[in-house]
């Protein structure tokens, strides 16, 4: 009894340590889902302009804090020309600020958000109520506003908003429209936002003549690559730049950001699940002192079976299998658990409103498995071997 | 009979320990023949126990001479002294070394396991065959810790037996036994002996070394007598008979 408590204790470690990989890993895939889904809500075929150089697969200097201020309505307006990008369909320019929201008792810090007014073409995004304004109010400094949902729920409470009037850092707008319900994460949450009129925000709340970022949809998904080309080729043009390497801009399609989160997220995921596999180790290291002992105490038993013609390989298999059979155990026990716990946590996140998918790999399943077994291998070895040294009259002797 | 099973020339055995040497055979001669029944006796310390681990292939000389079927198998690597152990030779030690929680038959069926030319699948007839010499048939499916003592050495004698072997080591077979489980013991080693194996017999008690036909002395390491049995006692029903 208390060997079979001993041993448990022993697998422990191995099930601790397989289930909490299994849950980084289900966590994870789930999380970069959930970041990968909101990416690709915003819509596809799309081309993004960032101010500031940047390689491709890093973040660009916009992305880290660093203000640039190269980036023009004017560029966007060159790229818009048929003759530059042919297969552009529709842009916008973006700027965004943070600012207190007022109407009548009400009174939130609010994130808006300055588009253009093709912004409604460029992203994925549908008007519960009203209209999203227009070039000419974009061009008038209209001072008006669409609001996403939870915004418009927070300001207004149960009043229609449509037609009313509130200030936003001290200045009057009035309510055009209502974005219908997106979704999202504590990131960004677009439900949140402020969308006026770009011109409005740049002159009127901001006072700044630059973009902080611009979206190009594109006719198809195969034109994306010339498209990218294109739009460089008229930025550089504008900007008067001869090399390549010279950019103050960088350009990248949707393809290409999903790509880049889903690389940083997978370090992050890998990351976590290192770190969760050094308690394999320790694990490892339990199951090596447990087969220690058991070649300890069953020295005679050795003795014996090597009297009656066990080889040393037969000595090492059989040590071997057993100590692969406890981490094998260790390790299934370890994977129900670990999905037990991912379940748990997607049934609390979701309740929590977000919308987590429960993702478990197979293919993680069999790495945990493998390593299981790897462990039950690499641990067992040294006992093993240590086993089938044992001399056999050695063995016989032994009291 | 006549054909040499076993030839030792000027065996010698010295066991070191942290640069103390102790000599435990002193240049021992002797030939034991195909069929005969050989009791090596003498008190604890005389070397006999390290002349049956030698015999037996558990451990090697340090010096001279030990041929099996005249072949000299000092030189034999571990894994061929292992594959000779597992063919030629049982073993049946005072302490039984029988597998814990483990079935007779398991337990019969060991050795059958580690010989690689003959894993066919007829283990059961054999381990059958091996438990009926001993009259231990109708345990076969009970846990070597369900067993009296007799019942255990007759079938750690079953284990022995079961890869028919040429040779048959008893390290005082009777030593943890009662009279009557011994008596029994004793029988079943004089049976197979009658039955053409070749049992080597170790033990201390001048009693149980007179089941044997021929008792080799030792004493300090040393061979000090080499005599056939003249009274020699047959294990035979309830008592015992001279014959």
């Amino acid at each position: 009894m208390a060997a079979k408590f001993r041993s448990f204790l022993t697998i422990l470690g191995i099930i601790i340590g397989i289930a909490s990989v299994i849950v980084v890993m289900a966590i994870g895939a789930s999380a970069q889902q959930l970041i990968i889904d909101q990416v690709s809500g915003v819509g596809s075929n799309l081309v993004g302009i960032l101010p500031g150089a940047s390689d491709e697969k890093g973040p660009p200097a916009s992305a880290l804090g660093i203000v640039t201020t190269t980036l023009k309505q004017s560029d966007l307006d060159a790229v818009m020309l048929k003759k530059n990008v042919p297969n552009a369909v529709a842009a916008s320019g973006y700027v965004s600020g943070v600012g207190t929201a007022k109407y009548k008792n009400n009174s939130n810090q609010a994130s808006f958000q300055g588009v253009s007014a093709d912004f409604i073409n460029v992203e994925k995004n549908d008007l519960s109520a009203g209209r999203f304004f227009t070039n000419e109010e974009n061009a008038g400094l209209a001072r008006v506003a669409v609001l996403g949902s939870t915004t418009a729920k927070n300001l207004f409470d149960n009043e229609d908003p449509i037609g009313k009037m509130f200030s936003l850092k001290d200045v009057n707008f009035t309510v055009i429209g209502i974005v219908a319900p997106k979704g999202g994460s504590a990131v960004s949450n677009p439900d949140e936002l402020v969308y006026i009129p770009l011109l409005t925000a740049q002159k009127i709340l901001l006072g700044i003549d630059y973009l902080n970022f611009a979206r190009i949809k594109i006719d198809s998904a195969d034109n994306i690559a010339r498209a990218l080309a294109d739009v460089k080729y008229t930025i550089r043009t504008q900007h008067r730049i001869k090399n390549p390497s010279d950019d103050d801009f960088s350009v990248r399609d949707t393809a290409q950001a999903l790509e880049m989160i889903t690389n940083i997220t997978n370090v992050l995921k890998y990351f976590l699940a290192g770190i969760a596999a050094i308690s394999l180790l320790v694990g490892g290291v339990g199951i090596m002192n447990i087969m220690l002992i058991s070649v300890n105490q069953r020295i005679r038993e050795i003795g014996l079976r090597k009297a009656v013609g066990a080889r040393n390989r037969h000595i090492i298999t059989q040590f071997l299998i057993e100590s692969i059979f406890i981490t094998l155990v260790g390790g299934i026990i370890g994977i129900i658990l670990g999905i037990f716990v991912a379940l748990l946590a997607s049934i609390v996140i979701n309740a929590l409103g977000y919308e987590w998918e429960f993702l478990i790999s197979f293919s993680s399943i069999l790495t945990a498995t493998f390593v299981s077994v790897i462990i039950g291998l690499l641990f067992g070895l040294y006992p093993a071997k240590k086993a089938a040294q044992i001399s056999p009259m050695e063995a016989l002797r032994y009291e | 009979m006549s054909i040499p099973l076993i030839t030792v020339q000027n065996l010698s055995k010295i066991y070191s320990n942290e640069g103390v040497e102790t000599p435990a055979l002193k240049s021992v001669n002797f030939v034991i023949k195909k069929g005969e029944f050989v009791s090596i006796m003498g008190p604890s310390g005389s070397g006999k126990s390290t002349l049956m681990q030698i015999l037996g292939m558990l451990d090697r000389g340090t010096e001279g001479e030990y041929l099996l079927e005249n072949v000299n198998v000092n030189k034999f690597e571990d894994d061929e002294l292992a594959k000779i152990r597992n063919k030629k030779i049982g073993f049946v030690f005072q302490s039984f070394n029988l597998l814990p929680r483990t079935s007779v038959f398991e337990n019969v069926e060991l050795p059958l396991l580690y010989d690689d030319d003959h894993l066919e699948m007829n283990n059961a007839a054999k381990v059958t065959k091996a438990l009926e010499a001993v009259g231990m048939e109708h345990r076969t499916g009970y846990l070597s810790n369900q067993l009296s003592g007799g019942e255990k050495q007759r079938v750690a004698i079953a284990r022995a037996l079961v890869n028919n072997p040429e040779l048959i080591f008893a390290d005082e077979p009777t030593g943890n036994l009662d009279s009557k489980s011994g008596l029994a013991v004793m029988r079943i080693l004089q049976k197979l002996n009658n039955e053409g194996h070749t049992v080597i017999l170790v033990t201390h008690e001048t009693y149980t070394a007179r089941h044997a036909k021929r008792i080799l002395n030792m004493k300090d390491g040393e061979l000090v007598s080499d005599e056939l049995v003249n009274d020699r006692l047959i294990a035979d029903g309830e008592g015992e008979l001279l014959k």
